[in-house]
């Protein structure tokens, strides 16, 4: 089970290592709530975007309990689904 | 590490039907947090003007200042981070006209027209009011950024020859010409619709800084890593979250210390674009920078220090090709920088 998650943007900039069963999060909480708390504390404004999580090219399910999320997929990239354009 | 700042402000937009201060606001929000980026891009840009050290050893403090155009009315908020390194004291200050209120504005104003408070003749006036207050306010600030910085020289990394373009003197950036000829290229293919990829790249920190310039860390884009995951339409391009993700591991491959640093795009073209003088032409040029590529530059690549190619037509000034153009923050606003090209290969032969 994984007692912490790194938590990072596309381009490696906002890291963040964040120990499950912490303050933040336990093992009860969701994937998404995990994005939701890491979105928080780096302050990316997560208005409107849905959100994907990568984990050594796996799609990691938003409605997983971290306490059901394997050891080795501990390292996530979070990426928002985003247009540019000028539209 | 969480900078300290001493910010007793609390910020508000108002939107109002006419320019004098006693015209009533039509809109009005408090913006007090979108002080939170414009403390991100000073620290950002400090850095990589050398003028800030890259490491967080000590603390980052700062304060936030207001120029006022008439009180409560403000000019520009001035940012100055002070920091140490072994010592010696650092200091980085910028000035902002713009933020995050000021695309806030154009949505609100667009609410404004949709919902005939304004009508189509009548242009909104936007202001920024502050409001001092006892003490400093809590911002929503993100942790400090230590850049990642490759300590290699340019040769290693594959820049072989200087081209053509100028430096802005601190913050020097190199665009690999190949990169800049498959953006053209790109964006000559795809027409009307818009087209892109992910853009690897590196800050190179430099024992020096290059003639013409006055910083040792230098931003160099080097590749585009396109996939056929990402889709294009007209005024539109939308980025695959796993395309990106493989592009990280494509860097990796490469060996070159190199990381999906951006997204470039391009804008649509015509066969048409290479004669055309007008100026109301409705399909977009390369110096727009719409709410959408906002969003994705907020969102997708959250450092202040994230530069935007956009290749298409350039406004009124017709040509065979398109442009590349690059963006990049600047004073609470994404704005067109100057850069160099280089090359890869030698395309002449010195003599001595």
């Amino acid at each position: 089970m994984l007692s912490f998650i790194e938590v990072s943007d596309i381009s490696k900039t906002r890291n963040l290592k964040m120990p499950i069963g912490g303050e933040r999060l336990s093992p009860r909480n969701t994937v998404g709530q995990a994005v939701d708390s890491y979105l928080d504390e780096v302050a990316i404004p997560a208005d409107h975007d849905r959100w994907t999580v990568i984990s050594r090219g796996r799609r990691l399910d938003q409605k997983a309990l971290l306490g059901d999320v394997p050891e080795e997929l501990s390292s996530w990239t979070v990426v928002p689904e985003v247009s540019a354009g000028s539209r | 590490m969480k900078p300290r700042i001493e910010a007793p402000w609390r910020l508000f937009l108002e939107l109002a039907a006419g320019p004098r201060a006693e015209d009533p606001p039509l809109y009005h929000e408090e913006v007090t947090r979108d002080l939170g980026p414009l403390i991100e891009e000073t620290h950002t840009r400090g850095v990589l003007a050398g003028a800030l050290p890259p490491k967080l050893s000590a603390p980052v403090e700062g304060n936030v200042e207001v120029v006022w155009l008439q009180e409560p009315f403000v000019r520009q908020l001035e940012v100055e981070l002070r920091t140490e390194l072994e010592g010696k004291p650092y200091t980085y200050r910028a000035a902002f006209r713009e933020g995050r209120w000021t695309r806030r504005a154009q949505i609100a104003a667009a609410t404004l027209y949709a919902e005939n408070t304004l009508t189509t003749d009548e242009l909104p006036y936007t202001r920024l009011v502050a409001e001092r207050q006892p003490a400093s306010v809590d911002l929503p600030l993100a942790p400090l950024e230590e850049p990642i910085l490759i300590t290699r020289p340019l040769e290693e990394l594959g820049v072989v020859e200087l081209g053509e373009g100028s430096f802005v003197p601190d913050r020097p950036i190199l665009i690999n010409e190949a990169l800049e000829e498959e953006l053209i290229e790109l964006c000559v293919a795809a027409g009307l619709k818009e087209d892109g990829g992910a853009v690897l790249g590196q800050l190179v920190q430099l024992p020096g800084p290059l003639r013409g310039t006055v910083s040792p860390i230098v931003t160099v884009l080097t590749a585009l890593i396109r996939d056929e995951r990402h889709s294009g339409s007209a005024g539109s391009f939308t980025f695959d979250p796993e395309a990106l993700a493989h592009a990280t591991e494509i860097a990796d491959l490469r060996e070159m210390g190199e990381r999906v640093i951006t997204v470039a795009h391009t804008h649509g073209w015509d066969e048409s674009c290479a004669t055309c003088q007008r100026t109301d032409c409705a399909l977009p040029d390369s110096s727009l920078v719409s709410t959408a590529d906002y969003q994705v530059l907020e969102t997708l690549f959250p450092s202040k220090g994230t530069l935007m190619p956009i290749a298409g037509r350039k406004r009124g000034v017709p040509g065979p090709r398109p442009q590349l153009e690059l963006h990049g923050w600047l004073g609470g606003a994404v704005k067109p920088l100057r850069w160099r090209r280089y090359s890869e290969i030698v395309t002449h032969c010195h003599t001595t």
